[in-house]
C-alpha cells in the first residue's frame, strides 16, 4: 500500500475507533437563552385576622407582559430551564421573601380560596400583581386575610336518598331598596359545589353576609333535571329562601335539603324535511331554546338538541314546559347545505310530536383571504388556524334580531380559500377567531372589490364567491405610561388600557394590563388610527366601586412603529365625554 | 288455471317480499343495580362505534323499571355509557357493542370511595388541591386504557380542610397521587414532582385494591414537594393543512408502567416543555390527529432519561400515519344453497374491523402499550362496504372482524396480487406490512352465509381435574385447509370449562383442548398465525382425535370435549 494510502486508513481506523464524542452543550432550538439579571426581590408580611400568619405558602408566577407572542422557553446559565413558578413560605412573623428574581411582571397569590381579603365587604383573596425593574427590591406586598365561612350540609330525595354528584348553588340575599330581599350571584365565588356519594357537599371562602342555598332546577350534569328548583330550608320560591347569615371563618352545618318534587321532563319529536320536496334531510343536528313571553315569571330553563336520522326523524328529551324555538346546524365542523326558518313548538302537559321542520337548500360564501403586505409562508400558514363565524339573519323580520336562520363555523384552508354552505338568505355577518393568535388583524372585509359596511346581503340560494377577508400582520407597538393627576395609583387596582383601530368595520382591538406603575404595551398593532380607552375601577361617593372609562386619547401607529404615550387621569373621576 | 297459477305465484312473491324484513332501528333493554334493583332515572348514552363521519349521540332516561329504548338507529355498531350518580357500569358490560335488534341488560356496581386529607411539606392542609386517582388495572389483572377512573372523570380536589372524597370509581387497583396543582389555572404548570400515597414518590407508591362498594379512608397523603425536572424540544412535521384549533398534542408516560405523567402541547414555535418531571426513565410521544382523523400524523416514541438534571433538546418528528383502505364483498349465495335465515338481511355498516399489530417494530406506541385491547378503536365500513383503518403505525397487521348476528363468516382476506403473481394475497395467511405513511388500499373482506357455531364444555379425566388456564382450538380437517388461517380458532375457556365460538365456516375440524400457561394474556397472539405451529396443532390435535362436522348454518350446543 502507498504510504499516503496507509496514512489515511490509519486515521480512518483511528477515526472508527474513538466514538465521536456528543457535541458539548449545543444549545437546545427551542430555548432562548436566559441572560436576565436575577437581582430582583419580593417581600411582605401576611396576616389573618390581623395576626401574623406564620407558614403560609405564597406562590408567584412570571405573567408574560407580551401576551401576544408565545412564551420563550428560557434556559439559564446552568443549562437547567428556567422555572417560571415559585414558592415561599412565611416565617413566625407571617414574613416572606423570595429573591434571585429577574425583572419583569409577576403575580403573587397567598394562602388558597379559603380565605378572603380583610376589606369592608371581604373581596374574594385575589392575586396581586407585581411588575420589577431590573434591580427593584419591592417591599409591603402585604396580605390581610381573613379565613372564609363554610356552608355545609345534605341533599336527599324524597325516600331519603342522597341526591349525588348534584351542584348545589350559593346566593348572596341582598335586601333591595324596596325593602325585598332578592338574591344575586356573586361574582367570582366558588358559588357552586357538587354533593359526593352520601349527598354532601361544602361550600368554603363565603364572605360574611346572608346566603341563601338552593339545589334541584337546571343541573348541568348528565340530564340532572329531575328536581325542581328548592331553595333552603324548603321552598321553592326564592322570596321564600331563609336567609342563613355567614361570618367570616364561621362553619354551619346541617344545612340540608330535601328535593321531594321530581320534575316532570317531556320530549318532543319530529322530522326535518326540505320544504320544496317534502325529502328527508338526515344527519342535520337541530337545537331548541326555551323563549318567555313578555312579563313573564317562568324561570326555569329549557333547551334540546338532537340529530336527525337517516328518515330526518329527531328525538329532544329532558325538556320543561314552556314554548321553543328551534334551529338547524351543522354539527362541529361540519357542513350543511340547508337552513330552516326558526320553528316553534309548545310543551305543556305531555310529550309532543309530529314537529315538521321545513329546510331550504341555502346559498353559499365563500372567498378567500389575504395578508395585506405580506407573502412570506409562515404569515401565511397562520391564515389556516383562523375559525370563521358567520350567522345570517333575516332581512325582513326585524324584531326578531335575536334569532338568526343560520349559524356556522369553517376553517380558512391552507390555500386560503373558505367556504360556507347552507347560508339562509339575509344579511350575513362574518367573525373571525385566530385562536389567541392576536399577529394577524382582520382589517377589512371586501366583497367584489368594494369594502363591506356590516354584513353581505344574500338572496335565496344565491352563491356568493367574491368575498375577501383582508388580514394584516401588525408589528406596531403602543408603549405608554398612565399618570393620576390626583391622588398616586395603588397597587391591587386593575386597570386596562384598550386601544381600538379607527375606519374600520371589523372591530380590530387590543387590551392589555396596567401595570402598578402605571405602564403598558400593547403589540402587534397593524398601522393605523388607534383610539385608546383608560378603564379602571372607581369609587363612587356611595361606597361601591366600579369598572368606568378613566381617559381616552388618539393615537397613530406608523406600520411597524413603537409609538410611546403619556395618558393623564383623575383616579377619582371617570371620564366626561365631551358634548 | 294459467291465469289463476300466476295471480297466485304474484301473490306468494309478493308475499315473500313483504316477509323481508326491515331493518331493526331499535336497541332495547333494563339496566340494573347491583342488588338487582332497576336504576330508574339512570341515563343512557349511546354512541356510534368505528364511524368517523356522521358520528351519532342519543340519549335516553330509564324508566322506574329501569327500562329504556332506543329507536331510529341506523344500521351499525353502538356503545353504551351509563350514567347513574354513584354507580359505574362492570367492566364486561362497558366494552360490549350492540346494534340493532338487540336487547340489553346492563348491571352497574357501586362505585368505590377514597377519601383523606392532603398536607403540604409544612404540615398545613393543602387547600384545593388536586387529587389524581390514577387505575392501573381491572380486578381480573388486565392493565385499563388510561382514563378509565370514575364516570366523573379524575377531577377530585381537596376543600378547606385539605380533605378529598373521590366517589364513583371504576373497581380496580390504584395508585393516588397530588401534584400540587391548587387548581388556581393561572398558576401554571407545576414545577414540583408528584407525591403518592403514603407520601412517597411513585415506586414506592402503594396500591389501593378498590372493589365495587369499597370505602377506604385514611388515604392521606403530605406533599413532598420534590423538585421536579423539566424536559423540552421541539415537534417537527407538524402539518398545518386544515387544523385549525388543532395542535399537536404530546405526551409524556412512565416507560415501566405506561402511566400518563404528564401532557403538553407546543406553542407557536412549535417548541414544548413538560415541568415536575421525577427522575426515572419515560416514553414520550406526539400525535397530532386531524378532523375527521385523515391526515393524522405522530411521532414514534422517544426513550427519555431523566437523572438529577433537566433534558433539553429533544425532537420529535410527525410522521403520517399509514391506513389500509378496502372493501367488504357478500359473496352472493350459490343456486339452490339454502340461507340460514331468509327473513334476516345483513347490513355491512354492523361490521367492525380492528387491526392487531404484529409488534415487530419495538419502536411504536402499539409495542408500548400493546396489551391494553381496548386501545384500538374499531372501524366500521359505509353502508358501500368500504372501509378504511387509519392511524397506524409502520409494522405488520392482521385484521380481527366483529360479525353481527349469528349467520355470517369469513371466507377470505385479499389484497391484489403482487408483481408477476396471478393470485391475490391472502392477506389472512400473513400479516400486512406497512410503511411509514403508506396507503394501502384494496383488502378485499368476503362474508358468506351459512355459519356455524359450536358451544359446549371441556371435561376433564376421569378423576382428574382441569388445569386454571386451558384452551380450546379447532382446526380445519381438510388437509386442503392447512393454511386456511381463517379456519383456526381459539379460545379461553371460562371457570366453569365451557367455550363458544360462533361465525365458524362449515367444514370439518379437529379439536383440541390445550393448557396455555399463566402468564399468557386473554388477547394473545393465535397459534395458527404461524406456520409451524400450525404444523404442531395438526399433529395433536390428529392424535387427540375428537373430530366434529359443522353443517351450514348449525349451532351445536352442549358439545362435550375431552381433556
Amino acid at each position: 500500500m502507498r504510504p499516503v494510502s496507509r496514512l489515511l486508513s490509519l486515521v480512518f481506523l483511528v477515526l472508527l475507533a474513538c466514538p465521536i464524542p456528543a457535541l458539548a452543550q449545543t444549545r437546545s432550538t427551542e430555548l432562548t437563552r436566559d441572560i436576565r439579571p436575577r437581582n430582583c426581590s419580593i417581600s411582605g408580611r401576611v396576616t389573618i385576622n390581623g395576626q401574623p400568619a406564620a407558614n403560609v405558602q405564597v406562590q408567584f408566577l412570571e405573567f408574560p407582559t407580551e401576551s401576544n407572542a408565545p412564551q420563550p422557553i428560557r434556559q439559564t446559565v446552568d443549562g437547567s430551564i428556567n422555572r417560571n413558578t415559585h414558592k415561599a413560605r412565611t416565617d413566625g412573623e407571617g414574613r416572606y421573601q423570595i429573591s434571585n428574581l429577574p425583572p419583569g411582571r409577576f403575580v403573587v397569590a397567598a394562602a388558597s380560596k379559603a380565605f378572603l381579603t380583610a376589606t369592608a365587604n371581604s373581596q374574594n383573596n385575589e392575586p396581586k400583581m407585581v411588575t420589577l425593574d431590573a434591580g427593584e427590591s419591592r417591599d409591603n406586598v402585604d396580605f390581610a386575610l381573613v379565613r372564609g365561612g363554610v356552608i355545609t350540609g345534605q341533599i336527599t330525595d324524597a325516600e331519603g336518598r342522597p341526591v349525588i354528584a348534584h351542584h348545589v348553588r350559593l346566593a348572596h340575599v341582598i335586601v333591595g331598596p324596596d325593602g325585598q330581599s332578592h338574591l344575586q350571584n356573586r361574582g367570582g365565588l366558588v358559588n357552586s359545589q357538587m354533593t359526593d356519594d352520601r349527598g354532601v357537599y361544602r361550600i368554603y371562602g363565603i364572605p360574611a353576609g346572608n346566603y341563601a342555598i338552593s339545589a334541584g332546577g337546571e343541573n348541568g350534569y348528565f340530564g340532572g333535571n329531575k328536581y325542581s328548583q328548592t331553595f333552603y330550608p324548603d321552598t321553592p320560591d326564592e322570596k321564600q329562601a331563609k336567609a342563613i347569615p355567614v361570618k367570616s371563618g364561621e362553619e354551619i352545618t346541617g344545612i340540608n335539603l330535601r328535593l321531594g318534587v321530581k320534575r316532570k321532563t317531556y320530549e318532543a319529536a319530529g322530522r326535518v324535511i326540505e320544504s320544496d320536496s317534502g325529502k328527508p334531510v338526515p344527519d342535520i343536528r337541530i337545537s331548541c331554546q326555551k323563549i318567555y313571553e313578555e312579563g313573564s315569571e317562568d324561570h326555569e330553563g329549557g333547551y334540546g338538541e338532537g340529530q336527525a336520522d337517516q328518515q330526518g326523524n329527531f328525538r329532544l328529551t329532558g325538556l320543561n314546559r314552556g314554548k321553543y324555538s328551534c334551529r338547524v346546524h351543522a354539527g362541529w365542523m361540519e357542513a350543511t347545505d340547508f337552513y330552516a326558518e326558526p320553528t316553534t313548538f309548545q310543551v305543556r302537559d305531555e310529550d309532543v310530536s309530529g314537529i315538521e321542520i321545513k329546510a331550504s337548500r341555502g346559498g353559499t360564501v365563500s372567498g378567500v383571504s389575504i395578508i395585506e403586505g405580506s407573502n412570506d409562508a409562515a404569515t401565511k400558514t397562520k391564515l389556516s388556524r383562523i375559525m370563521i363565524y358567520a350567522y345570517s339573519v333575516p332581512e325582513e323580520r326585524q324584531e326578531d334580531r335575536n334569532q338568526p336562520s343560520s349559524h356556522h363555523q369553517t376553517n380558512i384552508k391552507p390555500d386560503g380559500t373558505f367556504l360556507l354552505t347552507g347560508v339562509a338568505p339575509g344579511k350575513v355577518t362574518l367573525h373571525v377567531n385566530t385562536g389567541g393568535d392576536r399577529s394577524l388583524s382582520l382589517i377589512r372585509i371586501e366583497q367584489g372589490g368594494a369594502p363591506i359596511e356590516e354584513s353581505i346581503k344574500l338572496a335565496k340560494g344565491e352563491k356568493i364567491t367574491d368575498v375577501r377577508l383582508i388580514f394584516a400582520a401588525g408589528t406596531g407597538v403602543i408603549r405608554g405610561q398612565v399618570q393620576a393627576t390626583s391622588r398616586p395609583q395603588t397597587i391591587g387596582e386593575t386597570y386596562r388600557i384598550q386601544a381600538r383601530l379607527q375606519g374600520n368595520k371589523t372591530g380590530v382591538w387590543f387590551n392589555n394590563l396596567v401595570d402598578e406603575k402605571g405602564r403598558f404595551e400593547l403589540s402587534s398593532l397593524p398601522a393605523g388610527e388607534y383610539e385608546l380607552q383608560l378603564n379602571g375601577v372607581v369609587q363612587l361617593p356611595n361606597g361601591d366601586r366600579r369598572m368606568m372609562v378613566l381617559a381616552k386619547q388618539k393615537i397613530s401607529v406608523p406600520a411597524g412603529s413603537t409609538v410611546t404615550v403619556t395618558i393623564p387621569y383623575d383616579p377619582n373621576r371617570p371620564f366626561q365625554e365631551e358634548r | 288455471m294459467k291465469a289463476f297459477i300466476t295471480v297466485f305465484s304474484l301473490l306468494l312473491l309478493g308475499g315473500i317480499a313483504l316477509a323481508q324484513a326491515k331493518p331493526e332501528t331499535t336497541i332495547s333493554g333494563k339496566v340494573l343495580l347491583d342488588d338487582g334493583q332497576p336504576a330508574s332515572g339512570a341515563h343512557l348514552e349511546i354512541n356510534s362505534v368505528g364511524l368517523r363521519q356522521n358520528r351519532r349521540s342519543e340519549s335516553v332516561e330509564c324508566d322506574e323499571t329501569g327500562g329504556f329504548k332506543l329507536t331510529g338507529l341506523a344500521p351499525g355498531s353502538y356503545s353504551i355509557e351509563v350514567a347513574a350518580p354513584g354507580y359505574v357500569t362492570d367492566e364486561a358490560t362497558a366494552r360490549r357493542v350492540y346494534r340493532p335488534g338487540e336487547t340489553v341488560t346492563i348491571h352497574l356496581v357501586k362505585g368505590g370511595v377514597v377519601t383523606g386529607k392532603i398536607t403540604d411539606s409544612a404540615g398545613e392542609p393543602l387547600v384545593n388541591a388536586k387529587v389524581k386517582l390514577q387505575r392501573l388495572r381491572d380486578l381480573n389483572g388486565n392493565r385499563v386504557r388510561n382514563g378509565d377512573t370514575s364516570f366523573l372523570g379524575d377531577d377530585f380536589h381537596t376543600d378547606d380542610r385539605g380533605i378529598y372524597r373521590a366517589f364513583g370509581l371504576l373497581p380496580g387497583v390504584y395508585v393516588v397521587g397530588v401534584d400540587g396543582e391548587t387548581g388556581e389555572r393561572w398558576l401554571g404548570s407545576e414545577n414540583e414532582a408528584p407525591t403518592y400515597y403514603p407520601s412517597t414518590t411513585r415506586d414506592a407508591a402503594m396500591e389501593l385494591t378498590v372493589r365495587p362498594g369499597d370505602e377506604h379512608s385514611s388515604i392521606d397523603i403530605r406533599f413532598r414537594g420534590d423538585a421536579g425536572r423539566a424536559i423540552s424540544g421541539t415537534v417537527t412535521g407538524t402539518f398545518e393543512s386544515s387544523q385549525p384549533f388543532n395542535r399537536p398534542g404530546l405526551t409524556l408516560l412512565n416507560a415501566a408502567t405506561k402511566e400518563p405523567v404528564a401532557s403538553s402541547s407546543p406553542n407557536q414555535n412549535n417548541a414544548f416543555v413538560l415541568f415536575g418531571i421525577p427522575d426515572g426513565e419515560y416514553e414520550l410521544f406526539a400525535r397530532q390527529i386531524g378532523r375527521r382523523e385523515e391526515n393524522s400524523a405522530g411521532s414514534l416514541p422517544l426513550r427519555v432519561s431523566v437523572k438529577g438534571a433537566d433534558v433539553t433538546g429533544l425532537s420529535l418528528r410527525l410522521m403520517p400515519y399509514a391506513s389500509i383502505s378496502g372493501r367488504v364483498v357478500i359473496e352472493s349465495a350459490k343456486p339452490g344453497e339454502a340461507k340460514c335465515d331468509p327473513q334476516a338481511k345483513l347490513s355491512v355498516e354492523e361490521i367492525l374491523l380492528r387491526h392487531k399489530s404484529e409488534l415487530r417494530n419495538p419502536r411504536t406506541l402499539n409495542a408500548l402499550l400493546g396489551d391494553i385491547d381496548e386501545a384500538i378503536r374499531p372501524t366500521a365500513p359505509d353502508e358501500k362496504g368500504e372501509f378504511t383503518l387509519r392511524q397506524l403505525e409502520p409494522d405488520a397487521y392482521r385484521i380481527e372482524t366483529d360479525l353481527p348476528g349469528e349467520n355470517w363468516f369469513v371466507r377470505s382476506m385479499t389484497l391484489p396480487a403482487v408483481g408477476a403473481a396471478k393470485n391475490k394475497t391472502d392477506a389472512a395467511r400473513s400479516p400486512i406490512t406497512l410503511k411509514a405513511g403508506e396507503k394501502l388500499t384494496g383488502l378485499e373482506i368476503t362474508l358468506a352465509e351459512g355459519a356455524a357455531s359450536l358451544s359446549g364444555r371441556v371435561t376433564p379425566k376421569p378423576g382428574g381435574n382441569l388445569p386454571s388456564r386451558l384452551r380450546v382450538h379447532l382446526i380445519p380437517a381438510e388437509t386442503t385447509a392447512s393454511d386456511d388461517v381463517l379456519r383456526y380458532r381459539e379460545t379461553v375457556i371460562e371457570k366453569n370449562g365451557s367455550f363458544e365460538f360462533k361465525h365458524l365456516a362449515p367444514g370439518k375440524y379437529l379439536m383440541l383442548a390445550r393448557s396455555s400457561s399463566d402468564t399468557e394474556s386473554n388477547s394473545q397472539r393465535p397459534a395458527a398465525f404461524d406456520s409451524t405451529e400450525r404444523t404442531k396443532l395438526r399433529k395433536e390435535a390428529e392424535a387427540a382425535n375428537q373430530q366434529l362436522e359443522l353443517l351450514p348454518c348449525q349451532h351445536v350446543k352442549d358439545h362435550v370435549l375431552r381433556f
